[in-house]
């Protein structure tokens, strides 16, 4: 029975916060195999062979990137950084080292799920070519080129359509600047996301309607952005 | 009158005590006629040879041109001669000119004396100039010893004081970098790098002798001696051309202690921010660790208990994440007094402000925010971390003290020297006088007898971390005349001027 639930490594050594990861996924009927140590948790990847990884990157006995770069070494499951450290330095290192999304703790269950749920999509259904995106209370539709957001209709030049589509179509998933650039731009520009600022910041005033509600797109310091998924859903 | 003594130095008698010119004229005055004495008493008594005696006026010329002041060695050698006229020279006790003889034995002595006296001065002289040099190359060599092993520019300071005033008994002060600015001839000197007083072209009539100390090119200060009641500088024992020599010791040692002292600032600060670093990422990770529980604990309840408790779990879990922010803040805070400057990267406010309404989320209301941002307006350069803080904790106050139902505006502009953002509510404002007691750390707001909730850190923290980019943030007098506005002015530093898009702006 348990084959068919998508089983995630926990390598956490604090045990609350262990346990409640534990419960927490078991109730998303996800399989959980907890790790306390970064060695263990790099044998259980390999004997396992998990179909994610929850790393905190604050181990006692090896630092949580050098784990991400073992597994990294034979592997391209998914890694999901959870860590109190909150500095970009960090979350960079993680990323070029190859983790795929990160959280930072204290973080709700709502949004631990998305991400990891976001992670598991590309390694479990091979990209869906759906024509329509929703996302909360923006509506686009890919085929026909139009964007909404409550009904009220959006018009976006080609560019930031573009950027809103790679955004949207990898939805819950945190996209790097130079990911997002290449999509876009194409090879030439990767590096500079300069523009890339510029024009999130075009789509954010045209899609943020009323900005108490509408952030849709997350901005993570250093290294992207995501569209946000709906949040709370339980 | 007395002469500027470094612009016409006298030649340096060798032994001189403390005596007034006066008392030194009665002296050679007692001199001369003491050798009269002596020769008249022998003349009387039959001296075989009288004007063998005539060498006997040689004697205080002698002495005068050793002992007193140069000027009494001519009048000495004026006396003599004259005295030997009266004394030794028939017709006695007259001053007769008529005898072709007596003039010329006249003539003879005048000429032996003033010939003794140059002599002598001229030795005076390089024995004086010897000794002084001595004075002084057993001054440097002490002033050496004396700032060995003396590392920090204090010691070099206090050390340097003490050996300059014993070696000129003249009371020496030194001042390093903060020259004090009332006293105008101390601050030229310094800014000049020129010495100036007691007779140098700065101030020639001030007492005080001020040397700059010069390092290179560098002034790093300067040197003060100040003779005590007037007393001229003392320079038999330190010729003034050698003074500067001394004055370049001390301030390459004091410039040696000065690398030394900000060497190992540098690695105690560095030190510091290792272990401070260190120990504020564990500090954050104990802290965080158990609201990762409580927060995470409290959300599975969320969903498995019924409306009521499902309420009461709400608040729990808005108290965790209050608590989580007001670590974040205590933590920030440590992090920037303890010096340590986290990474700048291209940041649009847009993205800040959304990234801060979606943090806030929980905590807004029915509040209306209107965000105008004016074209052209810049990326800032800065950490997104910390200026996410900053208007965190400015968008939580205008939630916290503003009406349930009010606006909040987020205005940020282009001016002439960086860029404005202003965070207006609609609550009831800040007092004038308590504008700036806001911002200061643990200021809490206290209206009658309610207290509104907050540690009192969040505007201090906001400042804190403005300055740190070189900007400032104020309670201004509301635009709109309502509520409270803050305003934060970065400097077109912490901002990235763009290349613009060639393509499709809108």
């Amino acid at each position: 029975m348990s084959g068919l639930q998508p089983k995630v490594l926990v390598i956490e050594d604090d045990p609350q916060v262990r346990k409640f990861l534990t419960i927490t996924l078991t109730s998303h009927d996800y399989t959980v195999i907890p790790a306390e140590t970064g060695r263990e948790g790099i044998r259980l990847a390999t004997s396992v062979k998990p179909d994610a990884v929850l790393l905190d990157l604050g181990l006692p006995d090896i630092d949580g990137t050098e784990v991400i770069g073992s597994i990294r070494s034979w592997s391209k499951m998914p890694i999901l950084v959870v860590s109190v450290r909150d500095q970009e330095e960090e979350k960079v290192k993680a990323f070029d080292l190859g983790a795929n999304d990160y959280v930072t703790k204290p973080f709700g269950t709502a949004e631990l799920m998305a991400r990891l749920r976001a992670s598991l999509r590309d390694s479990i259904v091979a990209s869906v070519e759906d024509t329509r995106v929703e996302v909360g209370d923006l509506c686009i539709d890919l085929a026909a080129h139009k964007v909404s957001v409550r009904d009220t209709p959006i018009k976006l030049s080609p560019k930031e359509f573009a950027l809103l589509k790679v955004l949207a179509t990898h939805a819950g998933k945190l996209l790097t600047h130079k990911y997002l650039m290449q999509k876009v731009w194409g090879e030439a520009q990767a590096d500079d996301n300069q523009y890339l600022r510029i024009y999130i910041a075009q789509l954010r005033q045209k899609l943020e309607i009323d900005p108490a509600r509408d952030q849709f797109i997350v901005n993570e310091p250093g290294i992207g952005y995501r569209l946000e998924t709906p949040a709370r859903s339980h | 009158m007395r002469l500027p003594p470094f612009l016409d130095p006298p030649p340096l008698p060798v032994l001189r005590g403390q005596r007034a010119l006066w008392q030194e004229a009665l002296l050679s005055l007692v001199m001369v006629f003491a050798a009269a004495c002596v020769s008249y008493v022998l003349m009387q008594s039959g001296f075989p040879s009288p004007e063998a005696l005539s060498i006997l006026f040689v004697l205080p010329v002698l002495a005068a041109a050793i002992f007193l002041d140069l000027r009494l060695a001519l009048v000495t050698v004026a006396l003599s001669v004259i005295t030997y006229n009266l004394v030794l020279l028939p017709p006695f006790w007259t001053f007769d000119l008529t005898n072709p003889q007596a003039v010329a034995k006249i003539v003879v002595l005048l000429i032996v004396t003033l010939v003794v006296s140059a002599l002598t001065t001229r030795l005076r002289r390089i024995t004086g100039e010897s000794q002084a040099r001595e004075n002084v190359l057993g001054g440097l060599y002490q002033l050496n010893q004396d700032l060995v092993g003396k590392t920090t520019v204090a010691q070099v300071q206090a050390a340097s004081e003490t050996c300059l005033s014993a070696l000129t008994s003249v009371p020496c002060q030194i001042w390093y970098k903060d020259v004090p600015v009332d006293d105008p001839l101390l601050s030229e000197a310094a800014q000049e790098g020129a010495s100036a007083g007691a007779g140098q072209v700065l101030a020639p009539h001030d007492p005080r002798l001020i040397l700059p100390l010069i390092d290179g090119e560098k002034t790093l200060g300067v040197l003060v001696f100040t003779p005590q009641d007037h007393a001229p500088f003392p320079v038999e024992l330190f010729p003034p051309s050698l003074l500067p020599t001394l004055a370049a010791q001390v301030a390459s040692a004091l410039s040696r202690a000065a690398l030394a002292e900000a060497h190992e600032q540098q690695a105690r600060q560095a030190d510091r921010e290792r272990f401070m670093s260190a120990m504020l990422s564990s500090l954050s990770h104990d802290f965080k660790t158990p609201l990762v529980g409580i927060v995470g604990a409290l959300e599975a309840l969320e969903g498995r208990v019924d409306s009521e408790a499902r309420d009461i779990v709400a608040d729990g879990l808005a108290e965790a994440l209050r608590l989580n922010r007001y670590v974040v803040n205590l933590v920030e805070i440590s992090r920037l007094e303890a010096g340590v400057r986290p990474r700048s990267e291209p940041l649009h406010i847009r993205d800040a402000v959304s990234g801060v309404l979606r943090t806030l989320r929980p905590l807004i209301g029915r509040q209306k925010f209107r965000i105008t941002v004016e074209a052209g307006f810049p990326l800032l350069n800065l950490n997104a971390s910390l200026f996410d803080l900053v208007l965190l904790n400015l968008i939580e106050n205008a939630l916290k003290y503003g009406p349930p139902e009010g606006e909040i505006t987020i205005d940020a502009r282009v001016i002439s020297d960086g860029v404005e953002i202003d965070v207006d509510d609609e609550g009831a404002g800040i007092p004038p006088p308590l504008r700036e007691p806001v911002f200061t750390k643990f200021y809490r707001a206290v209206e009658g007898d309610r207290k509104i909730a907050g540690t009192g850190l969040g505007l201090y923290i906001c400042r804190e971390i403005v300055a740190s980019y070189g900007g400032r943030i104020e309670a201004i007098d509301p635009p709109d005349g309502t509520g409270a506005c803050m305003r934060v002015w970065l400097p077109e530093a912490a901002t990235l001027r763009l290349a613009t898009l060639e393509e499709e702006m809108e």
